[in-house]
């Protein structure tokens, strides 16, 4: 089903093709560059007017968001600035405002109508979040119901009284999760509101998701589980097995929902939820059923899960409306086996939920077969948008090179 | 462990700037070369390497953008033996590091004060040796440190 399409991008903004990682995408699909490199990019939204808005991890000195425009409606994406003075990995639109999830605070910029750029200072929205660094990317969401959802990923690997350190029990109940280690909703309008004071705990139990989208009355969300089981417990895990586990869970949340961290893991070849090592589990003792909420589709270990994207556009083919478009940044932490991941899937969805397993839909980011650091990765998926013609753009975080995705098979 | 001090010599000899350094397999062996007390103790670091850092710092030291800073030419790793036996028995401590130059690293590092001083004066060795060419540490000094500290 994969073919390897042309990067055409010679003709774009006076780029070259990227040439170091030509990505495939399924027959009837074409991948075009529209930036070459936009810096370190984090995620990115399109606006209904088409413009493009990229968050990046280290801001320039113009700023730390990245405009681009597309004036003519050709394809080329002719203009591109720098604005606000602010780096990190959130960024949403809501009416005339641009959010974005710095890793302690989130802010607002006022974005006018026909304004390529955002204006004036920041407003600050929420702020207060614990900077114990681990996991404190921001990713946010502006919801279908107009709240602010936020990922606030857990300072921690599995809530070890001694962090990372082998044989360490799990605190029981882990205190991570009073401020972190779910997602928090708050007013998207209300300025100055206090991380956890003036929000609502929407979900728990989740080490890291920085993959969220919120749509209808449910967010779904992918979380980066928890790694070193081999490490922390070599009595009980093997290395190899390290590399197999835990799964990357996708989630379909509504309020109250808990994902088990870090009290279980989630076994992709048993099908089934386990106890942590950490709160006795020894790789063979499933978790307390019906305890936690299941995940819709288990993904291999350690791909980190950076995006996901309900697809609501109309122009590609029926079996991808509805469904979930996931980027995977690949993981670093599988060795001795090679590393995995750096790729976008697509999972078929039906009523809400998986309606199959995943497929590969993007692929080739790395530029290599076989990758045992992130380093040698010549691009690693990090954003996704949907545009308004329901183009997909995928972002990666190496160079911020920018793909978009149009389906052009014809008809069905 | 003895068996494996020519492979340590030879990862060495070949230096740390290729971008695929062959995994530390342990299984060379050859009697020819006489080890002296580094190279012993390079082998030994080596492998506690393997075991306590390779995860996250990577199979070649280089660690991992954003996550984890890299060990080779690290001005940490080859600076200071104070400094840096401190920094391996007690860890980062929680703080998000602040690294000049190149930005924040994720991860926070823990300590491994459950190592032997000569288990953390191997390990700094074979680091030292392998990534920054910077002299041996001795588990006097990691014990000072040790007593320091308690």
């Amino acid at each position: 089903m994969l073919a390897t399409t042309t990067i055409l991008a010679a003709t774009m903004l006076g780029c070259q093709p990227a040439g170091d990682a030509e990505i495939s995408v399924p027959d009837g699909f074409t991948a075009t560059v529209i930036h070459e490199g936009v810096g370190p990019a984090r995620h990115m939204v399109v606006r209904d007017n088409g413009d493009v808005y990229v968050a990046l991890r280290q801001r320039t000195d113009d700023g730390g968001i990245a405009c681009l425009r597309d004036a003519d409606k050709d394809g080329t994406y002719e203009t591109i600035e720098y604005a606000g003075r602010v780096q990190g990995t959130g960024i949403a639109l809501h009416g005339n405002w641009l959010y974005f999830g710095e890793d302690f605070r989130i802010v607002r910029f006022e974005l006018p109508e026909d304004s390529l750029t955002p204006v004036g200072d920041p407003e600050l929205i929420v702020s207060g979040f614990a900077e114990e660094g681990q996991h404190a990317a921001k990713s946010i969401d502006v919801g279908d119901d107009g709240r602010l959802y936020i990922n606030c990923g857990a300072p921690a690997n599995a809530c070890q009284v001694q962090m990372r350190t082998p044989g360490s029990p799990g605190m029981d109940p882990c205190p991570i999760l009073e401020y972190a280690g779910g997602i928090w909703v708050y007013d998207a309008n209300k300025p100055r509101q206090q991380h956890t004071r003036d929000g609502v705990r929407y979900a728990t139990g989740l080490r890291n998701c920085v993959a969220i989208d919120q749509k209808g009355d449910a967010v779904y969300a992918v979380m980066h589980g928890r790694d070193q089981l081999d490490s922390l417990f070599p009595q009980l895990f093997t290395p190899q097995q390290n590399a197999d586990l835990p799964a990357e869970e996708m989630f379909r949340l509504e309020e109250g929902d808990n994902g088990g961290w870090p009290y279980t893991y989630y076994d992709g070849g048993r099908d089934e939820r386990m106890l942590a090592p950490e709160y006795g589990g020894d790789g063979k003792t499933p978790a307390e059923k019906g305890k936690y909420t299941e995940p819709i589709q288990a993904f291999p270990a350690h791909w980190a899960p950076n995006a996901i994207l309900m697809y609501g556009g109309e122009q590609f083919p029926e079996w991808y409306r509805g469904g979930a478009f996931v980027a995977f940044h690949g993981s670093w932490n599988r060795a001795p086996e090679p590393q995995a991941g750096y790729n976008v899937t697509f999972t078929p969805f039906k009523g809400g939920k998986p309606s199959g397993d995943y497929e590969v839909f993007a692929d080739g980011f790395a530029g290599s077969d076989e990758i045992r650091s992130p380093r040698q990765a010549a691009h690693r998926p990090m954003g996704l948008a949907q545009g308004p013609d329901g183009s997909l753009f995928i972002c990666d975080s190496v160079k911020g090179t920018i793909w978009r995705i149009t389906y052009t098979g014809g008809d069905e | 462990m003895r068996l494996t001090i020519c492979f340590a010599v030879t990862l060495l000899i070949a230096g740390c700037g290729d971008e695929k350094p062959a995994e530390p397999t342990h299984q060379d062996s050859q009697k020819s070369v006489m080890p002296d007390a580094t190279a012993v103790s390079v082998t030994n670091g080596q492998a506690i390497y393997v075991q306590s850092c390779l995860l996250c710092h990577q199979h070649d030291g280089g660690g991992v953008p954003d996550m984890q800073p890299p060990l080779v030419d690290s001005a940490i790793a080859g600076g200071d033996a104070d400094v840096l036996i401190d920094l391996v028995l007690r860890g980062i401590g929680g703080k998000p590091p602040s690294l000049p130059a190149s930005g924040k690293y994720a991860m926070v590092m823990p300590g491994v004060p459950q190592l032997t001083d000569q288990q953390i004066a191997d390990l700094l060795t074979y680091i030292r040796q392998e990534y920054v060419q910077a002299g041996p540490i001795s588990p006097v000094e990691v014990a000072a440190v040790r007593a320091k500290l308690e």
